[in-house]
Parts: structure tokens; C-alpha cells; sequence
């Protein structure tokens, strides 16, 4: 999109500073978090799930 | 003693959040899960809080963002940061500060907008930021920024579910936040 800064997605890793909330829903090894905002558009959720498909086939 | 999580919501499960307002001195939460993306139901909890005479205090870091709205009633002290704001990397800003006068039998806030207001500032640039940040915020229009937000959140927990082998969290994707296993 002209104008707009590329975004890539930098999903967090781990425990998100909630160790306790992860032991209670049975993931310590932690989650993925990805948050959307007011700048986020359509392309960038197309672009995370792309993102999550080549990871599910580099590493799962 | 813990708060423990309701596993179909993601949120503070119903009743150890009640036995620590009965019990506990000082009662700690978040508005908004940075993990889950659930919010507190602040105006209850706060009325439970203040008939219970328990200091509330509560992380709206992933709150103000999205438009906390008035504190309610019980609410004594509820922290910011600039961050999760769209403003800078360190300060932030408690509400429920300034105190009028201190004396052994109890405190007294002060009156007004007074009452939030730190001593002394210490990272004054920061903050001409983080206020710049909200006034940009608030320019576009909270009420905006949410329906995009809950649009955008919820639109990308459901493109998130269509994919074999990804599991949601429970939780609140209209808050913006889906975390994922993969």
C-alpha cells in the first residue's frame, strides 16, 4: 500500500511475563501472541497467516 | 493468595477473585489480560472492593488503549503505561496518587485532578510523549480505534482457527490480543 509503512509481523514467544496463567492453562512451554492494533490492516492478518503456514512446515 | 483464570473465558474465575476480596488486604489485577485479551468487569469489582473496604489495584496497561472509561467506585489506584499507547518506551502513570494530608489515623487524597498528579516528574520529555500519543489517540476517536480493533482482532482469531493445527487460547480477540499454539 503506497504511503503506508511495510509491517511485519513480530509475534511474541513464551510466557508473557504470566508464568502463572500459562501453568493454569496447561502451556508452560508458553504461546504465541499476536496483537492487532489501530494501524493494522487486512494485508498485515494475510501476511501473519502466511507467516504461521512456512513456519508450521519449516518446524511442526 | 492467587486469582486463578477461568479456563473457558480466559478472565478471573468468579469465585477466588470474590474469597480475595473478602479476604485479602490488597487485591491486584489486570483490566485487560495481556495474554487473553479478557476484560474485568471493573464497576463490579470495584463495588465489591469498596463494601469490603479492600485496596484495588489495577493494571490498565492494555487498557487505555482501548478506552477504560471512567474509574468506578473502589478503584484505588489504576497504572498506565505509555507504551501500549502508541507513546514511548518508560514512563507511565498511576492514578490514585497525590495525597492532601497524612496523618496517623489515615490519608486524605487531594481534591480533583490533583489526586493524580506524581511528585516529581522524572522523565519530562517521555511524558510530553505519552501525552502527545493520547492526544493523538484521542483524536482519532477512541470509539474509532475499538471498532477497528475489535474487527481487526476478531477477523484474524477466525482466519487463525481456519488453519490445521493452530490452537486459540481462550479469551477476547475483539481486544485486539490472539494468542496462539502452533
Amino acid at each position: 500500500m503506497r504511503g503506508r509503512i511495510r509491517t511485519t509481523w513480530r509475534v511474541r514467544a513464551g510466557q508473557h511475563c504470566a508464568q502463572l496463567l500459562m501453568a493454569a492453562l496447561g502451556l508452560e512451554g508458553g504461546c504465541l501472541r499476536a496483537s492487532c492494533a489501530v494501524h493494522t490492516v487486512r494485508e498485515d492478518l494475510d501476511r501473519l497467516v502466511r507467516g504461521v503456514v512456512r513456519a508450521q512446515a519449516l518446524l511442526v | 493468595m492467587p486469582i486463578r483464570v477461568d479456563r473457558e473465558t480466559g478472565g478471573l474465575e468468579a469465585r477466588s477473585l470474590a474469597a480475595a476480596i473478602e479476604t485479602a488486604a490488597v487485591v491486584a489485577l489486570p483490566h485487560v489480560s495481556n495474554v487473553t485479551g479478557a476484560s474485568a468487569d471493573l464497576a463490579a469489582i470495584g463495588a465489591s472492593a469498596a463494601s469490603a473496604g479492600v485496596i484495588l489495584v489495577v493494571d490498565g496497561c492494555q487498557a487505555l488503549s482501548r478506552g477504560p472509561g471512567p474509574l468506578p467506585r473502589g478503584v484505588s489506584a489504576y497504572a498506565v503505561s505509555a507504551h501500549k499507547t502508541y507513546g514511548p518506551m518508560g514512563p507511565g502513570r498511576v492514578w490514585g496518587g497525590m495525597i492532601r494530608e497524612v496523618r496517623l489515623g489515615g490519608t486524605r487524597p487531594a481534591d480533583g485532578v490533583q489526586r493524580f498528579e506524581a511528585g516529581t516528574p522524572a522523565m519530562i520529555a517521555e511524558a510530553l510523549a505519552f501525552a502527545a500519543a493520547l492526544d493523538w489517540l484521542e483524536g482519532l476517536g477512541l470509539e474509532v480505534v475499538l471498532a477497528h480493533t475489535r474487527a481487526c482482532g476478531e477477523e484474524m482469531a477466525g482466519m487463525l482457527d481456519r488453519l490445521p493445527g493452530v490452537r486459540r487460547l481462550p479469551g477476547d480477540p475483539g481486544s485486539g490480543v490472539v494468542s496462539f499454539i502452533v
